[in-house]
């Protein structure tokens, strides 16, 4: 449609009628009158990133590319090869992530944007509007992945002197590696919308979100980084490794767009192009065909039955409170709100799909520990204390999904805790103590079988599962408390609410913490490995040492969970 | 007993309410009417706790709203214009929710009588995702009510309610008023008001033009002295609306010259 041409009041200018120059106007409107702080913190923190993507990178390639080197090459085998299959698993990881949430984001924008109502009775085609909101999928699905794959392809092209092209061939192939899911998101989206069961679109999106992300999880497996370590313990011939080295750097799933997309990038930054470019340039093509031919037969019929599909079974009896409901009310106003918070979780695709992500981490978690080869007490040992710090990401990971976003999840409807008699205190505690079981049985789960899997010393072992508590309890806390102090109640997913500053200051205090745990837990690992004998079994916590060590983490953890709480009890108080 | 004492709201440079007074009595229902943006909306959110007054007290039931969250918000029910409820809840789930803040003891009665009031103890089962906005506006009357507050807060009543329930929620507010309870409503629709509002105070940019009851009102307004017909709230209201608004064209002017 043209630009629509209407009088002006102040002037001749013209009124512009694109959708895109809307949503920009309005994000300008956003920005103009938003806290000018609040924006200078999330640049000092976006900067930060990029600079650590920038150096980790560069020193990454540093290390890779010296490690084992001959002569004059200016990267040997093992780093280049070790370096290819990173780049592809990172890819395939990110990919994965965007196609978890690619067919729910796509529902959600799609279909029950609050601008549908208006965008739709007015005189534009539905496929521009289709256009828009697909572009506003692609943001919000794949918007974080984008930004944090071009820092890693900059360092890299830097590295090997990439020619001018690199730089925006790499560019066009990671964003395309994203905007297949999205696509696929979209396509899968209209097509559910169409013929679902009314009613139950957002599980089997989901369901379906969980089958594929699971798929590429699987993938990532079979990338099988362990082997690298295996075969190089047992090849005994030159000839054999440069084999090996040579097809562990080949793509270990050559039928992916990721791998695609990591072989153009590789290749283009020692300068040669590759032709896997076309395959991922046809495909997506064929995807936007695809996906445009779909929206012009189904959207705005699917839009429409999304409106008409509540489909209502009347049941006159009047159900009663369960057992559970009737226990959880004898601790008064938290406990029932544990029980609603419980049931809109089982109830909600988008929450409940968190519980599967956590799931499958710890599963993958676990996998991978035990597949790791490793020879020798202490080899085995600093691998264990490694997963110490590891333990602590991957809670930090689950707490932006399943912490932080507990009390953005009242929504509009917080109202009713606002107005209602309940302090903002036992709100938070509520939040809390809901969030925490899944945490701290994930913990227990990775502190437990990764020490016990790799058959760890006695005080590792210990020093794991009192980290797995701590890091429980307090991160959780630390996600409940900067969730209360700063929530977003106009999210739509737990995604959407993680992506915030308050999800950054989250996620960088976390990681403070569980780099914390592992400073205070790594004099006891550091002995227990150098002089077992020293102190046998246990013995060393016996020790005015090892009481100071348990003082501290039991300070620590204490100090951790209650402040981060009372922050956010506080914070909430005073929001309006 | 709702009691606010020189509040006001200021957001940034902007002043959405100037100092106000008022004062609802048990017994009462008082009536706060306005055009759009005359700081209504402001003021409701302000008693219960939604907005923090830049200055002076708004108590309800005797608590400081701000200073005693807890007591003042067991005192009263609020019912907003857009009943933003938890999709996923059914409509007897949310009610024994409700019941649950509140420590109601054995609800389930007075919550099966409330579904059966409004026609609603066939969809008490379904999830609220799957009512209409009729039927959801229905639930939250029920919500705000079902603790039998002493005090209960409306922002606009009538929104979505088809004739039928809204003569049930005019009644209900006024008999609720009956029982010596207070009833404090904000409405664009002056017959309401002027139906069911004991006392009403008229509110324009965040001052109140005036105070009191219709006969009241049509004494301050002037409205029989202006040689105006009748002495109906719409007149009323228009009249003050509009001196208010010549008032302020003659000090641009002056202010101008």
């Amino acid at each position: 449609m043209s630009p629509v041409k209407t009088a002006n009041p102040t002037g001749n200018a013209k009124v512009s009628g694109s959708l895109l120059n809307l949503k920009f106007r309005a994000f300008y409107n956003a920005l103009a009158r938003g806290p000018k702080i609040g924006y200078l913190i999330i640049l000092s923190v976006v900067l930060l990133v990029v600079y650590a993507e920038l150096e980790g990178t560069h020193r990454a390639m540093t290390f890779l590319c010296n490690f084992g080197k001959i002569f004059n090459e200016s990267c040997s085998l093992v780093g280049r090869s070790v370096a290819q299959r990173a780049l592809e698993t990172g890819l395939i990881v990110l990919a994965s992530g965007v196609t978890f949430s690619a067919i729910t984001t796509a529902i959600t924008t799609l279909y029950s944007s609050d601008d549908l109502n208006f965008l739709l009775a007015q005189p534009i085609a539905t496929s521009r509007v289709f256009a828009l909101k697909l572009g506003e999928t692609y943001l919000s699905a794949a918007g974080v992945p984008s930004l944090l794959t071009v820092p890693p392809l900059l360092a890299i092209g830097l590295f090997f002197h990439a020619p001018f092209w690199f730089y925006s061939l790499a560019v066009l192939s990671a964003l395309l590696a994203y905007a297949l899911p999205v696509g696929l998101g979209a396509g899968v989206a209209i097509v559910l919308m169409r013929f679902a069961p009314a009613g139950r679109v957002r599980e089997v999106a989901t369901g379906l979100g969980v089958v594929l992300s699971a798929s590429l999880v699987y993938l990532i497996r079979a990338a099988k980084p362990e082997e690298l370590i295996k075969r190089l313990a047992n090849l005994d011939n030159d000839n054999a490794i440069t084999q090996f080295l040579t097809q562990f750097g080949t793509p270990s799933n050559p039928l992916l767009p990721s791998s695609w997309a990591s072989r153009v990038i590789w290749d283009g930054a020692r300068g040669s192009f590759s032709l896997s470019i076309y395959p991922l340039v046809i495909l997506s093509a064929l995807l936007l065909v695809v996906a445009g031919w779909l929206a012009s037969k189904a959207y705005q019929e699917g839009w429409v039955r999304g409106l008409e599909s509540s489909r209502v079974r009347l049941d006159p009896t009047p159900r009663v409170a369960s057992g559970t409901e009737n226990f959880f009310g004898k601790f008064g106003a938290s406990g029932h709100l544990i029980v609603k918070d419980a049931r809109l979780l089982f109830r909600d695709a988008t929450q409940w799909s968190q519980l599967l992500i956590l799931v499958a981490l710890g599963g993958v978690y676990v996998v991978s520990v035990r597949a790791f080869p490793i020879q020798g007490e202490l080899m085995k040992n600093a691998v264990g204390f490694m997963t110490l710090a590891f333990q602590g990401f991957v809670i930090s990971g689950v707490g932006i999904r399943m912490a932080f976003p507990t009390v953005s999840f009242e929504g509009p409807g917080f109202w009713i805790l606002r107005t209602g008699p309940i302090s903002s205190r036992s709100i938070v505690l509520a939040k809390y103590w809901g969030a925490l079981p899944a945490t701290l049985l994930l913990a227990l789960v990775l502190g437990y079988f990764s020490a016990s899997s790799l058959n760890l010393s006695a005080v590792l072992q210990l020093s794991s599962v009192m980290v797995a508590i701590s890091s429980a309890l307090a991160i959780t806390a630390l996600g409940v408390g900067v969730g209360a102090a700063l929530p977003r109640f106009k999210a739509d997913n737990p995604a959407e609410v993680a992506v915030s500053a308050g999800g950054l200051l989250y996620m960088v205090l976390s990681l403070f913490y569980s780099g914390f745990l592992v400073l205070i837990v790594s004099r006891p690992a550091y002995l227990s490995v150098t002089q077992p004998s020293l102190y046998p079994g246990l013995s060393y916590f016996g020790s005015f040492e090892g009481f100071l060590v348990l003082g501290l983490l039991l300070l620590f953890t204490v100090v951790g969970t209650i402040a981060p709480l009372w922050y956010g009890w506080v914070k909430l108080d005073q929001f309006e | 007993m709702i009691e606010i004492r020189d509040f006001s709201k200021r957001y940034g440079r902007v002043e959405a309410v100037s100092p106000i007074n008022l004062k609802v009595v048990p017994g009462e229902v008082f009536g706060l009417l306005g055009p759009n943006g005359a700081g209504k909306t402001t003021t409701i959110r302000a008693m219960v706790g939604l907005t923090r007054p830049s200055t002076g007290t708004v108590r309800v039931g005797g608590f400081d709203v701000w200073r005693e969250p807890v007591k003042a918000k067991a005192a009263f029910g609020y019912i907003p214009d857009r009943p933003y409820l938890y999709a996923k809840l059914t409509g007897r789930e949310l009610l024994r929710f409700i019941a649950g803040l509140h420590k109601l003891e054995h609800p389930n009665t007075e919550i099966e009588r409330w579904l059966e009031f409004f026609g609603l103890e066939d969809f008490g089962n379904e999830l609220i995702e799957t009512y209409s906005h009729g039927m959801k506006q229905k639930l939250t009357i029920i919500a705000a009510m079902l603790p039998e507050p002493p005090v209960l807060i409306v922002d606009e009543p009538m929104v979505g309610l088809d004739p039928r329930a809204a003569k049930q929620a005019r009644e209900l507010l006024a008999g609720y008023a009956a029982k010596g309870k207070t009833v404090l409503l904000t409405t664009h629709s002056l017959p309401v008001a002027e139906a069911v509002a004991h006392r009403i105070a008229v509110l324009d940019r965040g001052h109140i033009l005036a105070e009191g009851t219709l006969e009241e009102l049509q004494q301050q307004s002037g409205t029989e002295r202006s040689g105006v017909e009748g002495n109906t709230l719409e007149r009323i209201f228009f009249k003050l609306v509009e001196e208010e608004e010549l008032e302020r064209e003659n000090a641009r002017e002056k202010a101008a010259a």
